[in-house]
């Protein structure tokens, strides 16, 4: 641990920090990668505005009820989820049946990829595509 | 014969297990956001120091932006880190780790980071009115400072200007140098009555009594305001840490070297005349020293609402910042600010002198093309600023930025829409903490 200490070399009460210690330590940021991932092709993107296309490629839109307190934009109730027709759900989710105002679904044709765009959705997957 | 294994895999990969298939990159540059593609989107981490702006209207998100730079800054690039203006004691929260849970999940998610507190050291300027929180900082690091006596002494008048504008020591400043032997040696504010009793002209006569009063108002003045205080051993101009080797220098510079991060609280500066005087003191300080007290080593500056302490160019810590901003990556020491009003920073700190600029929801014009200036942004980019969510910003850059995706590692110089990434220190509106 580092001492601080005043001109005259007296400890100085108020700072009791050790900075050195493990509560300061944190790994360093990584991203995980699927090496077995194709190569992708470059993406044609088309945008749905209902949940219909959904249904083709097997895929459900859910909502999880969300407290005032953990939401993150105006007018929301839910936090939206897109997952596969088999894919384990938690308990809390509710399939929906309308796309919220102002979002939409798009479709990587190129890549058969899929993703929800809007608000609502749920921060971790904004931006994020799925393999349909 | 059996097949070997290296050999299995190359004919079925399926074969793989989950630490074969799933490979471990690491972000070695600074993550800032998440585009709306899913890439993760850094400033790249180069040998020199660089300066971004963080622009955008209140509660729009730049303040955590700058939380989380700050901790990338420290934990996970080793840099130094000064928070240089914190005027709403917001950073209180920054030194407990990140309690909301769907921030801590998110940030999880998108870089494999959990929660981590930020090892902040509170630093208060002593002032006549100056009060410490007790309450809020029970567990926390802090310590009263004031400017060092010589420091003052080698430049009076710039000092004096800070706690009354308009005064001009003119000639009468060589009967200070004079004195500063003397006065060097003085340990309380008697004593340098004493002093200047004893040994200005005019004890007699009347011919230098306007002189004598003046010196004496200013050095009254300067007490009063108890940023000079050099009686109270609880206010500390220097620091020292012994080890490795004994290293005496300034409360910023001191607890950077211990590997802390300094935070100068200015709640209780608002009105001070002398503000802009004190910061710019701390600044200048230790940009010039930089080189000598941390050899190899980089060290950001972070200001937050720098409006409010840097607006006009001939202001004393506008000059300082500038400089900084001019030639800090001769000293090896960045500039980081966020502010409002970018079209209020003066021309000295911003324009061709910034790196980066993320830019949160705006509606002022003027703000809108001066950025829009600076960076050559189009009038589909300056449109998209307008229609920005909460945490959501652009990029931008006059260099490149680095992005993460699928495994590669790649540059990209457009402006780039995406949303911030929650900090791993905790971060509370003042007004929200218990």
């Amino acid at each position: 641990m580092m001492q601080i200490f005043d001109i005259d070399g007296e400890k100085l009460n108020s700072i009791k920090i050790d900075f050195s210690s493990e509560e300061y330590h944190i790994e360093k940021p990584f991203i995980v990668n699927d090496i077995l991932k194709k190569k992708e092709k470059i993406p044609e993107i088309k945008v749905y505005p209902d949940l219909n296309i959904l249904k083709e490629i097997g895929f459900i839109l859910y909502g999880k009820e969300l407290d005032k307190e953990n939401r993150w934009a105006k007018r929301q109730k839910h936090s939206l989820h897109l997952r596969q027709l088999e894919a384990p759900i938690e308990k809390t989710f509710k399939k929906l049946i309308r796309l919220p105002t102002n979002h939409y679904i798009e479709l990587d044709i190129n890549n058969s990829k899929v993703r929800v765009h809007g608000d609502f959705v749920d921060l971790r997957e904004k931006g994020v595509w799925q393999e349909y | 014969m059996a097949l070997g294994k290296t050999y299995t895999k190359e004919i079925n990969p399926g074969i793989l297990d989950d630490e074969e298939r799933f490979k471990k990159i690491p972000i070695t540059d600074i993550p800032i956001m998440i585009s709306d593609s899913g890439e993760i989107v850094c400033i790249p981490r180069e040998n020199e120091v660089f300066s971004a702006a963080i622009v955008g209207s209140s509660g729009m998100g730049k303040t955590m932006l700058g939380n989380f730079l700050v901790s990338q800054l420290y934990h996970s690039m080793g840099y130094n880190v000064a928070l240089m203006n914190d005027l709403s004691d917001e950073t209180y929260s920054w030194s407990d780790a990140m309690q909301n849970i769907r921030f801590q999940q998110y940030t999880r998610w998108w870089i494999n980071q959990g929660p981590c507190p930020s090892p902040l050291v509170y630093i208060f300027p002593n002032t006549n009115s100056i009060t410490i929180p007790d309450d809020k900082l029970k567990y926390k690091n802090y310590l009263k400072t004031v400017l060092p006596f010589n420091e003052i002494l080698d430049d009076l008048e710039f000092y004096l200007k800070g706690v009354l504008s308009d005064f001009e020591l003119g000639k009468s400043g060589n009967y200070i140098n004079d004195l500063k032997e003397e006065l060097f040696q003085c340990e309380t504010p008697e004593q340098v009555k004493e002093v200047l009793e004893e040994n200005l002209p005019g004890k007699e006569g009347k011919s230098f009594e306007s002189m004598r009063t003046k010196i004496f108002n200013a050095f009254n003045n300067l007490m009063r305001e108890e940023i000079l205080d050099i009686t109270n051993p609880e206010c500390h101009a220097l620091l020292k840490i012994k080890e490795p080797e004994e290293f005496i220098s300034n409360p910023f510079s001191v607890i950077m070297k211990a590997k802390g991060i300094p935070s100068l609280i200015t709640s209780d500066l608002i009105n001070k005349k002398y503000k802009s005087v004190l910061i710019s003191y701390y600044v200048k300080n230790i940009f010039k020293n930089h080189l000598k007290d941390f050899p190899g080593e980089k060290t950001f500056l972070y200001f937050d609402e720098l409006r409010t302490i840097c607006e006009k160019d001939d202001e004393p810590a506008s000059k300082a910042i500038a400089d900084v901003s001019a030639r800090g990556r001769i000293n090896n020491v960045g500039l980081i600010y966020a502010t409002q009003f970018y079209d209020k920073i003066p021309n000295s700190v911003k324009g061709a002198k910034l790196n980066y600029c993320f830019t949160f929801r705006h509606n002022n014009a003027k703000v809108l093309n001066e950025i829009g200036s600076d960076f050559d942004l189009e009038k589909t980019s300056k449109d998209k600023i307008k229609n920005l969510k909460t945490f959501e910003c652009i990029g931008l850059t006059n260099k490149t930025f680095v992005c993460y995706m699928d495994g590669e590692r790649y540059e990209v110089s457009k402006p780039i829409k995406g949303h911030i990434i929650y900090p791993i220190a905790n971060h509370m509106k003042p007004s929200a903490e218990k």
